[in-house]
């Protein structure tokens, strides 16, 4: 989205690159290029993943047909990126523009990472204590530390919870760990926990 | 007609309705109102949660969460340049200058005001054009639905006309994706390679949560700095914009005009809206010279526009029981949950669901309006809150939201797949939305496509020899030609 905005809009505006995010064509055609990879998989192992029916009701009720139909359509209307991509590829500094497709990836992985930790968690040590874990993981990742910002994440660990867990009733199983305790911390303790 | 009228009443005198109309309509504020969300993640968010409830609160909460965004979304487009929603960025062009000018209450009041306006007249729309078009639908068959489901998968992708070669990938995918698990009517399975936990399909509740929630909170969390708000706002001007707006009737009148037709349109919706009604007042316009620079009328013809398809959009889904967009499908989910299934049936089944559905409508664009002109203040220090702070907040309720469903790792693990996805096409100016209206149109469009082909014994010409349905096959071949050859055209004249 712009950020300066220095004329004034027409219904052409639109169409125009002012209102497009900051997208750079080689890296959106690698992108592009990836998800028709991704279809002509599919389509690949469509005999593989597909049985024909018990019944002859024609080629459009057959199983593998649909599948076929979209992924077929996907290929068809999704081939000029990839043929612009595979005509520009050689072109000097082209790879190194085009691999900008993937910035900022390494880190979502990250945060993806410890959102698997995070569901793992969950099952083990309960929402509230792998809430406050996993959120002051993220703070400190992101760049946000320090007391302040510990306790501030906290406290929105708290609100989700009195939130969702005691406003809402929100079910979660009692975690494993809570065995460890005494069944009074359990008993009393395992609505928020 | 009163009884239904009586029963729509009856329906909303409960205290989930009237609680998920005020939290939808806070939540929607908000939304709009902090810079960085966008409405589709947080009804995302609230999807799950919706699933739970009865079927008028669990809607309301969702359109809550739509319809406030686009309100709150003038909040910081006039504070501080920034549009709090990709749709409000006209109202920056007026409303940020107007602010400056000392009078950034007044902008907002008026800014108010105007999507009241709109989103009344939009609910009105609703109101009679809906019954309308399912007293159509009600002569519709198989090939018919079929070719509605085509016109509306070919209007998404055409929508997403700066990038219609992704557009069409991502809705095919969708599609594709659809297909995965159980399949009739040979009832086989199809891409599950033995493993049980992919027989019931890709579950979009996780492929949204991950695809607009926590994608959008993977770019938050790694969002510097927050954006500067005034902050001493006073309270002097906020009911001028009421009676202000109404100077400008003429272009109340054509962009709530515009909005509503363009709400119809599947995919096309807000934005186009908007600069066309913008485009049109600046011509109309007395003080053409002013747009740009502050002008009023330009704030009433972009804010008027965009609540004037907040209600029209609702039209194909409870007529027909098409989602044109990921948000109304959204909604669909929520109607399927509950056993009611929008189409023509519905007006005549649940006619006190329906009148309920209209009255929450106008319901909650009051509440929207008197939360907004009440507590303004404190909602514009919430644009100032840490983006990384929400992005981490994002994360986990995105996980509440997925796993509390079914209690299933695989949601969860669904969810992070289609968020380093979602972040990948955002990154990369892929449309997300197709993929979405793909996997939910799809196995509709299959399922009809087929049955209308049983009934035809394979003939094709089925489309043709029925009058409906070759029109509605015209329209969308129409489309695509007119389509392609502006395209065509554009490319030729770019190269000369």
């Amino acid at each position: 989205m712009p950020d300066h905005i220095d004329h004034i809009a027409t219904i052409a505006d639109a169409d125009s690159e002012a209102f497009e995010d900051d997208v750079i064509p080689e890296a959106s055609h690698l992108a592009t290029a990836l998800f028709w990879a991704f279809a002509l998989v599919a389509l690949v192992v469509l005999p593989l993943a597909t049985v024909p029916g018990k019944r002859d009701l024609g080629w459009v009720q057959e199983p593998w047909s649909w599948p076929f139909i979209c992924l077929a359509t996907g290929l068809i209307g999704g081939f000029g990126p990839l043929r612009a991509y595979l005509s520009e590829r050689r072109k000097p500094g082209f790879s190194q523009r085009a691999n900008l497709a993937f910035e900022g990836t390494g880190r979502a992985m990250v945060y993806a990472f410890g959102f698997l930790l995070y569901i793992g968690g969950v099952s083990v040590l309960g929402f509230t204590i792998a809430s406050a874990i996993f959120m002051q993981a993220l703070l400190y990742v992101s760049g946000l530390r320090g007391a302040r910002w510990m306790l501030i994440g906290l406290a929105v660990v708290v609100v989700i919870v009195l939130a969702f867990r005691v406003g809402l009733g929100i079910w979660f199983p009692l975690p494993p760990v809570m065995q460890l305790f005494p069944d009074w911390v359990g008993n009393s303790l395992g609505e928020y926990l | 007609m009163i009884d239904s009228i009586l029963l729509g009443f009856q329906e909303v005198a409960h205290w989930q309705v009237i609680a998920a109309l005020l939290l939808g309509a806070m939540a929607g504020i908000l939304v709009g109102a902090i810079p960085g969300m966008e409405p589709a993640g947080a009804m995302a968010i609230a999807l799950p949660f919706s699933l739970t409830m009865q079927p008028l609160p669990g809607i309301i909460l969702l359109l809550g969460c739509y319809g406030g965004a686009w309100y709150g979304g003038a909040i910081p487009a006039i504070l501080i340049r920034v549009p709090g929603t990709p749709v409000n960025v006209l109202t920056t062009y007026d409303g940020y200058p107007l602010g400056q000018k000392g009078q950034p209450m007044r902008a907002l009041s008026l800014a108010y005001s105007s999507s009241f306006v709109g989103g009344i007249l939009s609910v009105l729309a609703l109101v009679f054009l809906a019954p309308f078009m399912a007293r159509v639908a009600s002569h519709f068959g198989p090939p018919e639905f079929a070719m509605v489901m085509l016109l509306a998968a070919i209007s998404v992708i055409l929508a997403h006309h700066q990038n219609i070669k992704g557009a069409i990938l991502t809705f095919a995918i969708g599609a594709f994706l659809g297909t995965v698990g159980f399949e009739s009517p040979h009832h086989t399975l199809r891409y599950t390679f033995g493993q049980d936990w992919l027989t019931g399909g890709i579950p979009m509740v996780p492929m949204v949560i991950g695809l607009f929630a926590i994608s959008q909170a993977f770019v938050l969390l790694e969002t510097k700095s927050p954006p500067k708000v005034p902050k001493d706002l006073s309270s002097v001007g906020r009911f001028t914009g009421l009676f202000e707006v109404f100077k400008y009737r003429a272009t109340v009148i054509r962009s709530s005009l515009l909005g509503l037709v363009m709400g119809l349109l599947p995919g096309v919706g807000e934005f186009g809206a908007q600069f066309l009604s913008y485009s049109l007042a600046r011509k109309f316009s007395k003080k053409p010279e002013e747009f740009g620079k502050g002008s009023p009328e330009g704030l009433v013809a972009s804010e008027v526009s965009i609540n004037a398809c907040t209600s029209t959009v609702l039209v194909p889904l409870l007529a027909l029981g098409i989602p044109a967009d990921p948000l109304m499908a959204m909604l669909l989910a929520v109607f399927m949950i509950h056993n009611i299934i929008p189409g023509p049936q519905l007006f005549v089944e649940h006619a006190d669901f329906i009148s309920g559905l209209y009255i929450s409508l106008f319901l909650l664009n009051i509440f929207v309006m008197i939360l907004l002109l009440t507590f303004t203040k404190y909602v514009v220090k919430l644009s100032s809150i840490t983006p990384r702070v929400i992005g981490a907040t994002i994360m986990i309720l995105g996980f509440i939201g997925t796993y509390t469903q079914n209690f299933r790792v695989t949601d969860g693990l669904f969810t992070l797949v289609f968020a380093v996805v979602g972040r990948f096409m955002l990154k990369n100016g892929i449309p997300a939305f197709p993929m979405v209206v793909g996997l939910v149109l799809g196995p509709m469009l299959e399922g009809r496509m087929k049955q209308a082909l049983s009934i035809s014994s394979g003939d094709p010409t089925i489309f043709l020899t029925r009058p409906i349905a070759a029109a509605f096959l015209a329209l969308a071949v129409t489309a695509v030609v007119v389509f392609s050859w502006n395209h065509i055209r554009h490319g030729r004249s770019r190269q000369a």
